[in-house]
């Protein structure tokens, strides 16, 4: 019987030794953890919701998530001779035409420096094969993504869009998938984690809209590649309209007023280069297409640097069509996009 | 108490310790090691080999799943398990006639059986993995309670009761083991519940990687449908629920699905009643210790008279007998330590068969499976044929599910089918659309349910263009609800997207002054009826998108005679 | 066994004491069996083409066919507030002016061909087929003042000579009057009248102040049809092209179109005679000219003679010198000039003496040959 005696209290006479009763030390502690946390839970409960760390919502509104919209810089680029606004190459295969049309301009190298990634937006947005004229030539983003990565020596080369069918089939059965591999480029197909919203500011219907972000991560030039079809809505799908496809969410509203949406998707993203490929010209029974017979050679490469002009010039020699243009290029021009007079703007090699 | 607890952590240690000097004689070198002529022999064990085969099986099983998507499909033998199945072929068999396609290599396994019994339950089938593997990790008992468990239950000859039950039905029309096959409950609960499961986790995973500023490329390939949306399976919950129960009931019993439920288990213990190949019991060395029923899987009494249809030759038996008393052998078998047929009275049979006879036109009078009241939402997929014709033979293996690349095939749910049409393939045009040049789903199809068909023939082209196209069903507008018709708002994507040429959707143009005073023109759409394919990309693109304006039902499906809508086709270029 | 351990993880003790060569060997065998069952496996994948699951380009392009798909028109916006302007209905060959903002049509207008002709008039359709009928437009207007309603019926007798022979039948003994174009007569309930190609009828359902104004009103709206105000002359027929006997009656002679005529047939009352032209030579309301251009002379010649013999049954001879027959009634005292000329037959009837006829004779003559300068 060597033990110490214990401190004992006069409040603990079972008590037999040292732990067996709350010290006062023991007191203590715990009136001061479950104090602490008392205090805690009552600040987290009702602090006024500006305190930091307030987890107060009063009005239910505070727990509703949140969107941080991203904004996309601008990448054009000056080009070499202010006067011209679109570069049409004519008479050749789809390389040649394409590399008629960038003379034009000035030379690929002006707007694509080396190091640069660059991301290329065609139209794959059914699973229609390439001669139907539905969708981007294949051979038109072969050449591309290759003139890209060797003579531009550009970093990397994207290709991505958000069909409206599967994606892996949409860009299986045009050919742009394996087309854009073989060269050299990487495919970016859309899921459920890849939307963003976009901020676009001065939009009327897409101010703030779900967009394709993930393959925009790093990228420092754009170039739009959409081919010439008739739209049954719309009356004619071209350069502007291809950017629709980088638009997620229940996109299929804007047809209520397909027009405004159109001319929004111009002010939405100011690419490097529009390319409108009139290799095959979808004249009738357009956007889906699906009969060969309604396409024609249009036998001609359009890069613009004005995506109105550049649609404007396609819509009359590309599609053939007289009299007034779609209402959408109005609008653009009146949103700022560019002109629609191509006069004196526009320098075709044949 | 602490002391104590003190204490005991030397001891331990101590103990530790102590074992070292053996564990070192087998690692360094210099010091005398295991012979590797021992180390051979040792691990150049059956059980290993049957580990590996496991192990490998479900590899391939996990490799088909994972091939089965549009961008992997290739020329990979994805329904192989499917096709190895010996109940698929004897009940597709006994309900058509005829076999289909790849299923003949069903009678690879017979064959496998005759010679060696039940070694697909314990060497291939990948449910049966997953049963011994869960069951295996988590079991903590002691070996005196588990050879009280590996005993042979009564209760197992109910798999027996249930394979006469699902044959009857077979032989009447109502092909129904889907429901419990091993194979294909595996395929489907892969297809409609793991893979969604496993896609959600990869992409929050993937989302935080990107939120912290990674890339996610290659996490496109740990993805069963990479490229799209995330798939949604409507009714997934019950078939992951069915599967789940089965897995979890190893936790209660070894082997529960394998050694009470498994129907395929039953024909193939039926057929391996007088296989070649077999485990013995040698009684002269045998002490009656018990230890055999230790990791038995099969509660198949090697302690006493085998039970050849039980016993799933898993070689665990012989690789626990302290005395070699078992061996797994063609000669020297003692017939005195053999049950070779099932234990099964002759009055669980009558009942078995009773139930057998009257469950399929019990089934069938429910009254959905009929021309007359079938379901407007029972669409299927391109290629199938007609409904009691598919009912012979979709085993529910939801194969065609997990290709569809725009997720638009889902379990049928009872609402559409009935109890017998219960998780085959329908077509939920909300959720998404059927592709114009996509076959994928007759592609993977085993038994033919789908038949196997070129996009030639499905668009009526070719050699094809008298039958016309395949037609899933005929859209129709609800003309309160669409936007040009009802409100004078001018939308007209259903048109748009129509994917035939010339279009099965064309438009009354209108000039209008809408309510507001606003001058709009109004393409006011009518469907082209001669022209319809039931593709249904109107209806998921319609901006009416809860109850859709325009809407795709069954009636004019071109796979049923009865189910006509038109008498002939206006223009004869597109025939009906 | 402890419950809080999760796994039942244990070491599988090994009991056998021995493993026999045979298992060793086979235990082998099957593990390179499964490992050249996965290399298999393995070896039949990616050899994906998607174009195998899509259409051969062959197929694409020999099944273009052209399903032929009717679109309708634009539907224009019709403001149903304001009446009904002449765009928005389809009002050829009418003017656009006879709609005005009383008198609205009801229902559309419709037209008839000589082949369905009969459904709208019946037993008239033969008289109008006869004179070289091409359509007839049918149209019913009514008044929003006092509902009263009007019938007009235009029809495109497909030349001059078919249009005046109608009329003739219908204006004998009728006072007609000429305006802008236009020979008309009024009728109790409406008008009849002519102008170029057109024949046309407006019948009014009773007898009213609005009718009649309308009628009168119809007299101006359809001399828009006429060529010199600018009315689409009929098919290949330029004003160069007018038929010989109109172009010499109304040109040459200066007699009003009112008051020239053309008969299809039976002329005289003879079945022989087809296809005269008359006109009012002004001497008497009895008194006409006629002219009638046979094939060659030989049939002008057979006419001349036919007629002259027919003729002499009720007329009798009082002259004939220079190929002019000069014959009298016999008791109407009036006489009937004829003469022939190459392959014209012409000549005058019902006057009153035969002094004038030289005069006229030679008139005729003078407009022939100046037509052949």
């Amino acid at each position: 019987m060597n033990r110490p005696k214990p401190n004992r209290p006069k409040y603990y006479p079972h008590a037999d030794y040292r732990g067996d009763y709350l010290s006062r030390r023991d007191l203590l502690k715990r009136a001061l953890l479950l104090g602490g946390a008392s205090a805690a839970g009552l600040y987290l409960a009702y602090a006024p919701e500006d305190r930091p760390w307030s987890r107060r919502d009063f009005s239910g509104l505070r727990g509703m998530p949140e969107e941080t919209p991203f904004q996309l810089p601008d990448f054009r680029v000056a080009p070499a001779d202010p006067a011209v606004a679109v570069g049409i190459g004519r008479g050749g295969s789809p390389r040649e035409m394409l590399l008629k049309a960038l003379d034009a301009l000035g030379g690929l190298g002006r707007f694509v420096q080396p190091g640069d990634v660059v991301l290329i937006k065609p139209n794959v947005a059914f699973d229609r094969s390439p001669n139907l004229g539905a969708t981007t030539n294949p051979a038109l983003i072969d050449t591309l993504v290759r003139l890209l990565l060797v003579d531009a020596r550009a970093a990397e080369v994207r290709v991505a869009d958000n069909p409206i069918e599967s994606p892996a089939d949409c860009f299986a059965k045009s050919g742009i998938g394996a087309a854009a591999e073989q060269a050299g480029g990487r495919v970016y197909l859309p899921d459920a984690n890849a939307f963003e919203p976009l901020y676009t500011p001065g939009a009327k219907l897409i101010e703030q809209w779900a967009f394709f972000k993930r393959p925009f991560k790093d990228v420092t030039k754009v170039i739009g590649v959409a081919p010439a079809k008739d739209h049954n809505l719309c009356h004619a799908s071209l350069g502007i309209k291809n950017w629709y496809g980088l638009l997620g969410g229940r996109r299929n509203q804007f047809h209520q007023d397909i027009h405004e949406i159109v001319s929004d998707l111009s002010i939405m993203i100011r690419p490097t280069l529009s390319i409108v490929d009139g290799t095959r010209v979808l004249m009738e029974g357009g956007p889906t297409g699906g009969d060969p017979a309604n396409v024609r050679d249009g036998d001609a490469i359009l890069v613009g640097l004005d995506p109105v002009a550049t649609d404007a010039w396609a819509y009359e020699h590309l599609l053939l069509r007289p009299g007034r243009l779609p209402d959408y290029l109005y609008m653009a021009e009146q949103k700022g996009s560019g002109m629609i007079n191509y006069a004196g703007r526009i320098r075709v090699v044949t | 108490m602490k002391r104590f607890k003190q204490r005991l952590a030397r001891l331990r240690l101590a103990q530790r310790l102590g074992q070292l000097p053996g564990l070192l004689k087998k690692r360094l070198p210099g010091l005398p090691a295991e012979p590797l002529r021992e180390q051979a022999n040792r691990r150049l064990r059956l059980t290993n080999v049957r580990i590996l085969s496991q192990v490998l099986f479900f590899a391939l099983f996990m490799l088909a799943v994972w091939a089965t998507w549009t961008s992997r499909l290739g020329g990979y033998p994805v329904s192989g398990l499917l096709e190895l199945d010996p109940l698929v072929l004897i009940s597709t068999f006994l309900a058509t006639g005829y076999v289909y396609k790849l299923l003949g290599w069903g009678l690879i396994i017979i064959a496998v059986t005759f010679l060696f019994g039940r070694v697909f339950c314990n060497w291939m089938c990948p449910f049966g993995t997953l049963h011994q593997f869960v069951g295996w990790l988590f079991d903590r008992r002691p070996a005196a309670e588990r050879i009280r468990l590996n005993r042979y239950h009564p209760a197992q000859y109910i798999k027996y009761s249930i394979l006469i039950v699902f044959l009857l039905m077979s032989a009447m029309g109502a092909l129904q083991i889907g429901l419990l096959d091993p194979i294909v409950m595996m395929y489907r609960a892969m297809a409609t519940f793991v893979s969604p499961i496993s896609d959600a986790t990869v992409d929050g995973v993937g989302a935080a990687a990107e939120g912290m500023g990674g890339g996610v490329q290659w996490l496109d390939a740990l993805k069963f449908a990479p490229g799209t949306d995330s798939r949604i399976f409507v009714g997934s919950f019950w078939i992951g629920a069915l599967f789940l129960f089965f897995v979890l009931m190893n936790l209660w019993q070894p082997r529960f699905f394998c050694r009470f439920v498994c129907p395929l288990g039953a024909l193939l213990g039926t057929l391996a009643s007088k296989s070649l190949f077999r485990i013995n019991r040698i009684v002269d060395r045998c002490t009656d210790c018990n230890l055999c029923l230790q990791r038995c899987e099969g509660a198949s009494d090697p302690q006493s008279q085998l039970r050849q249809a039980e016993c799933f030759s898993c070689m665990n038996c012989i690789d626990d007998c302290p005395e070699n008393a078992l061996e797994f052998t063609l000669l020297r078998q003692d017939k005195k330590q053999v049950l070779p047929y099932p234990d099964l009275s002759r009055r669980q049979v009558v009942f078995a068969g009773a139930l057998g006879l009257i469950a399929a036109p019990a089934l069938r009078n429910n009254g959905r499976v009929n021309d007359e009241n079938f379901s407007a939402a029972m669409i299927r997929p391109p290629g199938s044929v007609e409904e009691a014709e598919f009912l012979e033979r979709c085993i529910k293996c939801d194969q065609c599910l997990n290709v569809c690349p725009t997720n638009v095939l889902q379990p049928a749910t009872l609402a559409e089918g009935g109890f017998e049409a219960l998780w085959t393939p329908v077509m939920n045009f909300r959720i998404g659309h059927c592709q114009l040049k996509c076959n994928l789903c007759s592609e993977v199809c085993p038994t033919g349910a789908i038949r196997r068909i070129s996009v030639a023939e499905k668009l009526g082209e070719g050699r094809y263009a008298e039958q016309g196209p395949v037609r899933l069903g005929t859209a129709f507008f609800d003309l309160g609800r669409c936007l040009p018709w009802a409100n004078q708002i001018p939308c007209v994507v259903c048109e748009e997207v129509c994917p035939v040429a010339p279009k099965a959707i064309q438009t009354y143009d209108e000039e209008a002054k809408d309510v507001f005073g606003q001058m709009v023109v109004l393409n006011k759409p009518f469907i082209v009826p001669d022209l319809c394919i039931g593709c249904g990309i109107c209806e998921a693109e319609c901006p009416v998108q809860d109850q859709p304006a325009v809407y795709v039902t069954a009636v004019g499906e071109s796979r049923s005679d009865n189910r006509k809508l038109l008498l002939r086709s206006r223009t004869p270029a597109r025939p009906i | 066994m402890n419950r809080h351990h999760i796994f039942g993880l244990r070491r599988p003790r090994l009991l056998r004491p021995t493993i026999p060569l045979t298992e060793n060997l086979s235990a082998a065998l099957l593990g390179l069996l499964l490992f050249a069952l996965v290399a298999w496996a393995m070896s039949t994948g990616n050899d994906y083409d998607p174009t195998e699951r899509d259409l051969p380009i062959e197929l694409q392009i020999s099944n273009a066919r052209d399903i032929a798909i009717y679109t309708p028109p634009l539907k224009p916006w019709v403001d149903p507030a304001r009446p009904v302007i002449a765009g928005a209905l389809d009002l050829a060959p009418y003017p656009a002016d006879i709609l005005d903002a009383e008198w609205q049509p009801v229902g559309r207008v419709k037209r008839f061909q000589a082949a369905n002709l009969f459904e709208k008039i019946n037993g008239e359709a033969e008289k109008f087929i006869k004179q070289g009928f091409v359509e007839l437009a049918y149209l019913l207007l009514r008044s929003n003042r006092d509902d009263s309603e009007i019938a007009i019926e235009l029809f495109d007798q497909g030349d001059l000579a078919g249009s005046l022979g109608v009329f003739a039948e219908h204006a004998a003994g009728r006072n007609v009057e000429e305006s802008g174009g236009v020979s008309f007569f009024i009728t109790s309930a409406g008008v009849i009248g002519r102008v170029d190609r057109y024949f046309f009828r407006a019948a009014g359902d009773r007898g009213s102040d609005a009718i009649t104004t309308k009628a009168l009103a119809l007299v101006n709206t359809f001399s828009e049809l006429s060529p010199r105000a600018g009315g689409a002359p009929a098919d290949g027929q330029g004003t160069a092209e007018l038929p010989v006997g109109f172009a010499l009656f109304h040109q040459r002679l200066g007699i009003p179109e009112k008051d020239i005529q053309f008969q299809e047939e039976n002329v005289f009352q003879y079945d022989f005679a087809r296809q005269f032209w008359f006109a009012d030579a002004g001497i008497d309301p009895e008194a006409r000219l006629f002219l009638h251009i046979a094939e060659d002379a030989t049939a002008a010649e057979a006419l001349i003679n036919a007629l002259l013999a027919e003729q002499r049954y009720d007329y009798e001879d009082v002259a004939s010198q220079g190929g002019v027959s000069i014959l009298r009634h016999r008791f109407l005292k009036t006489y009937f000039v004829v003469t022939r000329e190459d392959q014209l037959v012409f000549g005058l009837e019902g006057l009153p003496d035969s002094e004038a006829a030289a005069d006229w004779l030679a008139r005729i003559r003078k407009g022939l040959s100046d037509e052949q300068t």
